[in-house]
């Protein structure tokens, strides 16, 4: 029995290491070479600015997606807003800002607000792929009005997690944050209440399939994988479930992916 | 036996869920030259430190879209900025959702 509990120790201490450099790194370097980064950011948005996209919601490939569960293809959503910029040499111009939700450097389990750059959106890809949505021109006026008013910050909820359930408010990460800043803008409300309803009653996310097993350690591995706020089966919001879900409901105009050398039509 | 199964159990069950949890991670190091934190952003939102770049949405429609001046990236090395870390207002506590109705399918109409 001791030599038992000394295997389940080296197995839990020999992940470890894996499970934490999987979650976000505040103060690290781009993951791929800077250049390529910025060149591909300075795409995107010659891109995005070329379909005369004010607001776009826009994924980026954080994981290799062959360890991604199936379904699942972008790791992280964020709204591209465009604007008037000025930095802090008083140099000005005009492009897109990211606003993003990201998790706590120092706690997975809580997550903040953040605006960067495209640059930085992309530095946290493991490959130069993004998912893009160019909402309907009437919904992104919308979506500004709802991203430039204290509704924004008030659907945030800090408690963090990769499977969030969309349908509650236990749990919320980037995607459900996105997809709840897209419901109070179509519905014209700020009521999170029935933003949850509504999303409930006409949102399907994407099903997860984790084995009894899996379910069950996940989050003893990392907090941040809890599954508390699931019932049976675990579904949560994607860049996928978001990209269908305004499809099939005339919410957007285009959606497509962008790599260094490619436009792919979804 | 049981350990060598119990092992194989343990590490299948944690190698690909984890994997999930990269996504959102802040990669504030830069791919371009972006110095300082972000502020501003017109709204209730609260920036926080030194306010270094200021973004004002635009939106004027049918006005042309075009990427200019210091919002294209510099493409090599640059310094590692902050970004903005805007004020939180959701209080975070679960919402009883039951009794509320929802409304009718989405429409922009």
């Amino acid at each position: 029995m001791k030599r038992l509990y000394t295997l389940i120790l080296i197995v839990f201490v020999a992940l470890l290491p894996s499970i934490g450099s999987a979650g976000s790194s505040e103060a690290g370097r781009s993951i791929l070479p800077s250049g390529e980064v910025a060149t591909f950011a300075n795409r995107v948005q010659k891109d995005l600015a070329s379909r005369g996209a004010h607001v776009a919601i826009v994924s980026r490939m954080g994981r290799d997606p062959k360890v991604l569960p199936p379904g699942v293809r972008y790791t992280h959503v964020s709204f591209w807003v465009f604007s008037q910029i000025t930095e802090a040499d008083g140099s000005t111009g005009r492009g897109y800002r990211v606003y993003n939700l990201y998790q706590l450097d120092g706690d997975q389990t809580r997550s903040h607000l953040v605006q960067d750059s495209p640059a930085d959106f992309f530095a946290g890809a493991h490959r130069l792929d993004a998912g893009i949505i160019i909402p309907d021109a009437r919904l992104q006026k919308k979506l500004l009005s709802v991203i430039a008013s204290p509704t924004y910050s008030a659907l945030h909820n800090a408690n963090y997690s990769v499977l969030a359930n969309p349908n509650t408010s236990q749990f919320q990460n980037c995607t459900e944050h996105t997809l709840d800043v897209v419901m109070a803008s179509v519905y014209n409300t700020g009521d999170a209440r029935q933003i949850k309803a509504n999303i409930a009653a006409h949102f399907k996310p994407q099903d997860v399939k984790l084995g009894g097993v899996k379910r069950f350690l996940a989050p003893v591995a990392a907090q941040a994988l809890t599954t508390s706020d699931h019932g049976p089966k675990v579904a949560t919001a994607t860049f996928g479930s978001i990209a269908r879900f305004m499809t099939e409901n005339g919410l957007s105009l285009q959606t497509y992916r962008i790599t260094p050398d490619r436009l792919i039509r979804f | 036996m049981t350990l060598r199964s119990l092992s194989l159990v343990l590490i299948a069950g944690l190698t690909v869920s984890p994997a999930f949890a990269g996504p959102s991670g802040q990669h504030s190091a830069q791919a371009a030259n972006h110095s300082g934190q972000a502020t501003s952003q017109g709204s209730a939102a609260v920036g926080t430190g030194a306010a270094s770049v200021v973004a004002v949405p635009i939106f004027v429609l049918g006005g042309a879209v075009a990427i200019s001046g210091a919002a294209l990236a510099e493409v090599g090395e640059g310094s590692v900025g902050l970004a903005d870390d805007l004020f939180r207002a959701g209080t975070g506590q679960p919402l009883i959702t039951d009794g509320v109705r929802p409304n009718g399918p989405p429409t922009l109409d």
